[in-house]
């Protein structure tokens, strides 16, 4: 009988390991493990501070010298290396200890392999990635490195550093997110860095407006579609000044192909395209410098601030790498050797993001269903099919392939459905990105510039996404360049969807690197970018069509056109301008709009708000809420009309073009609502939208007061980067708008603050959303986040050597190879 | 009472030396194998020694270095106050434990057979 019992028991207990052994699927999401998960000697529990204590020394196999490392009060890790190698191991060792959940993760999704973590919900995320040929172009970028020795030598180090830390781990050290979703690390290699830049340039680049366009053009006419929608945006003072000759040549091209294809030659269903304002605008960035005339020290000062999707564990990871050779100071991307953002001795530097055109998606004809040939240039070409392998948790292996002609790869088949509104399914596209390129090379020259001729021999090597690089040195210099690699494109090429049977429509070389804009110490004595279109109309070259409205731009000129002894106190608080132009300017006509109007008590109290407004964005006003209510609904009621037909929804112009019609047409037929008789105008929208906000606000929110505040209405929230309800923050009272140089939105924002008075020794403030840590159970993992919404920045320890004396140090230590 | 202690400073050493979470059935399995006096006792006394042990670890944690993954892990599971977390251990343990103890008893006869010798 006992042993029946026993049996029985002891099948219980193998059930209960079983079932207490693996996660379980409920309500959509995975729980955990239980047993492992609640271990209070290996699961969640002790996942805690106890992670936060810093290493005594360690010996560690594959360092060549000692290394020495310094942790400051924030816990930013100091380096100083004999060497760069063994710089590089240790900064992989130090970001792979704080941050290797996140960086595994991030290259995980980025290799289209999420699917391998959570099982089928991450099938259509990793079917875009390698649809879009991001893992084909992380391997390009890996072969490019591989012929530098230098950069090769970085990424290895750097890979041996990250997997000298995972050799170290036990199952209970693992990072908590590794419990909550039971997998395990892998060992980190080159290519994992070559597929963060990669991600980093969808992410900064990936953005396409074709689709939009070319329904808006069916929609609007041709004409009528580029006037809304013009290259050089209303309103605009461009990156390079616009008094600036350029000596260069229009370059030649082929025969324009004046005739676009008509949409209606394809088969395609255009889905609806939303046009979100703050998603459209949840990537940006300012930066400005300005030179020795400008400042009280007579020395360069340099602003820069990006603004990216925010999250918890943040994209940067703030340290210093010290050699002989030279000591640079900044943030890095968990991930990647060297610094991205940052200065040295000798210079600062800082990046916005171009907004040029990388990307143009050509329509395709396919012989027949089978989609084996496409027509190109008189002939049937075949397509060429890469192999992919889609590992899902707790699924079968999936086998499928992607088809890629000559202008690249087609994501998505006629008749599929893209995970991208953007991507029009029978559509390739060409993207710089696939081309191989080294921008480590970039970074870890630019680590080590002493200035301007090696700041731009650095930068040269920058080939995706294209950015506006920034620099100021010590010795006075200050300049930006726009720089990437960028095709050569007649006017209007690559605006709408592209012709992909012809060959006139492709993209016939690269402008020259050296006529991409560019200015050096321009006599007014400061520069700046905030993503606007680096030139004027005189420029001979197509950069792109898609550029930043002028508002953050103007304001960053404005202010630095009229200050005077310029401290970096006052830089400091110039990032945390509020002031919105668009509102500046929009308001008095929406106020005028609706003078004499007795409405309800909440339209009075509303209207009374607005009149006393200052067009500030502070978390406690809440004349920001009823404006951006206002002009949200404005311009829905302005444009939802006129962009859709027979079910398709164009693109909506953007709010400065908008601006442009209030101010100068008021009686445009675009105020106009197509389904009433009555013929509209400003005055009569501006009240509707006024009425409709008001009122939608107060449903909302209750009468206008307190509960109407900015910073409560759009607060800001830094998800987990995994989503994990829990290990992010929520409901944070920020002050800003995508519009103002304090650049925030509901999910976005200013991702690193950072200004540098450069001199003898750079003295430099700073500040990141986040943490060093990237373990949630540490109070390291979000202590600037309070500060950050409050809009401060640390001042930055550069420290000359590892002694450091005198200064507040969490710890240091030694590093010995074995 | 013997089964409960002896249960409970198993689990605790060993997995002080070694923290995989299986122990939690082994160190109780042991326990009941050698002290419980019937089934039902090698259940109760060492699921109740495995959720002393897990719960005054994870209690340990929660009040030290645990305190703020505690308040996180809460909200993920939705369960409110980080102490539920400390009740929910306690019982995963007394289950695993109480079953692995009886299991022991089961396979040995524990201290109940040897007494009736």
């Amino acid at each position: 009988m006992k042993r029946v019992r026993f049996l029985l028991t002891a099948v219980i207990v193998l059930a209960l390991f079983w079932a207490l052994g693996r996660p379980w699927p409920v309500a959509g999401a995975r729980i955990p493990p239980a047993g492992k998960f609640l271990s209070p000697f290996s699961g969640f529990w002790v996942s805690g501070q106890a992670l936060d204590a810093l290493p005594e020394d360690p010996a560690i196999p594959g360092l060549a010298d000692e290394v020495s490392v310094v942790w400051d009060n924030r816990r930013v890790p100091h380096i100083f290396a004999e060497n760069d190698h063994d710089a590089w191991f240790v900064q992989g060792w130090l970001t792979a200890r704080d941050r290797l959940w996140q960086m595994e993760f991030q290259t995980h999704v980025a290799a289209g392999r999420l699917a391998e973590i959570i099982g089928e919900g991450g099938l259509d995320l990793d079917r875009y990635h390698r649809r879009i040929g991001l893992p084909l172009a992380a391997k390009r970028a890996l072969q490019s490195a591989e012929e530098h020795p230098a950069s090769l030598e970085a990424l290895s180090a750097y890979s041996d550093g990250v997997n000298a830390w995972i050799d170290s781990l036990s199952p209970a050290g693992l990072p908590l997110e590794y419990k909550i979703l039971d997998y395990s690390p892998e060992a980190w290699t080159p290519l994992k860095t070559t597929l963060l830049m990669k991600s980093m340039a969808l992410t900064l680049s990936g953005s396409n407006t074709e689709r939009g366009m070319t329904v808006t053009r069916e929609i609007l006419g041709r004409a009528e579609t580029d006037r809304l929608f013009p290259v050089h945006r209303p309103f605009t003072e461009p990156i390079v000044p616009e008094e600036t000759m350029w000596a260069i040549p229009s370059l030649v091209h082929r025969v324009p192909h004046d005739d676009p294809p008509d949409l209606n030659d394809w088969e395609f269903t255009p889905a609806e395209e939303t046009d979100p304002e703050e998603t459209e605008h949840a990537t940006g960035s300012n930066h400005w410098a300005v030179n020795g005339s400008r400042t009280a020290s007579g020395r360069p000062i340099l602003a820069g601030d990006p603004h990216l999707p925010l999250s918890l564990p943040s994209i940067w990871y703030e340290l210093q790498i010290t050699t002989p050779e030279y000591s640079a100071y900044g943030v890095s991307l968990p991930g990647a050797p060297g610094i991205l953002i940052g200065f040295n001795r000798h210079i600062a530097w800082a990046e916005t993001n171009g907004e040029s055109d990388a990307m143009d998606q050509y329509l395709l004809k396919f012989r027949n269903g089978e989609f084996e040939h496409y027509f190109h240039d008189g002939e049937w070409k075949p397509v060429a099919w890469i192999n992919e392998e889609y590992r899902v948790r707790d699924g079968e292996t999936l086998k499928e392939k992607t088809a890629w002609t000559h202008h690249g790869p087609v994501p998505y088949l006629p008749g599929e459905e893209s995970f991208s509104a953007r991507l029009v399914p029978g559509a390739a596209m060409r993207w710089t990105a696939h081309d191989p390129s080294n921008e480590i090379r970039a970074f870890l020259e630019l680590n080590r510039a002493t200035g301007y001729e090696e700041f731009r021999s650095a930068i040269a090597y920058f080939d995706n996404p294209l950015q506006n690089f920034l620099f100021a040195s010590k010795n006075g210099d200050i300049a930006i360049h726009h720089e990437g690699k960028l095709p050569q494109r007649r006017r209007g090429q690559g605006v709408y969807l592209s012709d992909g049977t012809d060959s006139a429509d492709e993209w016939p070389g690269w402008i020259p690197r050296a006529q991409m804009p560019h200015v050096l110490n321009p006599a007014r004595g400061y520069l700046g970018s905030a993503n606007q279109n680096p030139v004027s109309p005189a420029y001979p070259h197509v950069l792109g069509n898609d550029f930043a409205p002028w508002e953050r731009s103007a304001r960053v000129f404005h202010l630095l056109e009229v200050m005077e002894a310029v401290t970096p106190e006052r830089m400091l608080a110039m990032q945390n301008d509020t002031v919105g132009l668009y509102a500046r300017r929009l308001l008095p006509e929406l106020l005028a709009a609706v003078d004499g109007y007795d409405g309800t008590a909440a339209e009075r109290a509303a209207l009374e708000i607005l009149q006393n407004w200052n067009h500030a964005y502070d978390a406690d006003e809440i004349g920001p809420t009823i404006f951006d209510r206002w002009q949200r609904t404005l311009l829905s009621l302005t444009w939802s009309d006129d962009i859709t037909r027979d079910n398709r929804s164009g693109r909506r112009p953007k709010r400065d073009t908008t601006l442009q019609l209030v101010l100068s047409d008021p009686d445009s037929r675009y105020f106009d609502d197509r389904e009433t008789e009555r013929i509209e105008t400003f005055s009569d929208i501006a009240l509707a939208s006024f009425q409709s906000a008001v009122l939608n606000l107060t449903n909302e929110h209750g009468d206008p007061g307190d509960s109407w505040r900015w910073g409560t209405v759009r607060s800001t929230r830094l998800n987990h980067l995994a989503l994990i309800p829990g290990l992010g923050r929520t409901g944070l009272a920020t002050s800003g708008q995508y519009g103002v140089i304090r650049a925030t939105t509901s999910s976005s924002g200013q991702s690193w603050r950072m200004v540098v008075a450069l001199g003898d020794k750079p003295e430099a403030w700073g500040l990141y959303p986040g943490g060093q840590s990237g373990n949630p159970g540490s109070r390291h993992y979000d202590d600037f986040v309070d500060d950050w919404a409050r809009g401060e920045a640390y001042p930055l320890l550069f420290l000359e050597s590892p002694e450091a004396d005198g200064y507040d140090l969490a710890g240091r230590a030694t590093f010995r190879g074995q | 009472m013997l089964s409960i202690l002896l249960a409970f400073i198993l689990l605790y050493g060993i997995q002080l030396l070694h923290p995989a979470w299986w122990w939690v059935f082994l160190a109780p399995a042991v326990a009941g194998a050698i002290t419980a006096r019937s089934g039902w006792s090698g259940f109760f006394e060492c699921g109740l020694g495995a959720g002393l042990a897990w719960g005054l670890a994870a209690t340990l944690q929660m009040t030290g270095d645990g305190s703020i993954i505690s308040g996180r892990i809460a909200t993920m599971l939705q369960v409110g106050n980080p102490w539920l977390l400390v009740l929910l251990t306690f019982a995963v343990a007394f289950l695993c434990g109480g079953f692995a103890g009886m299991a022991g008893y089961y396979l040995t006869g524990g201290r109940g057979k040897k007494e009736k010798r």
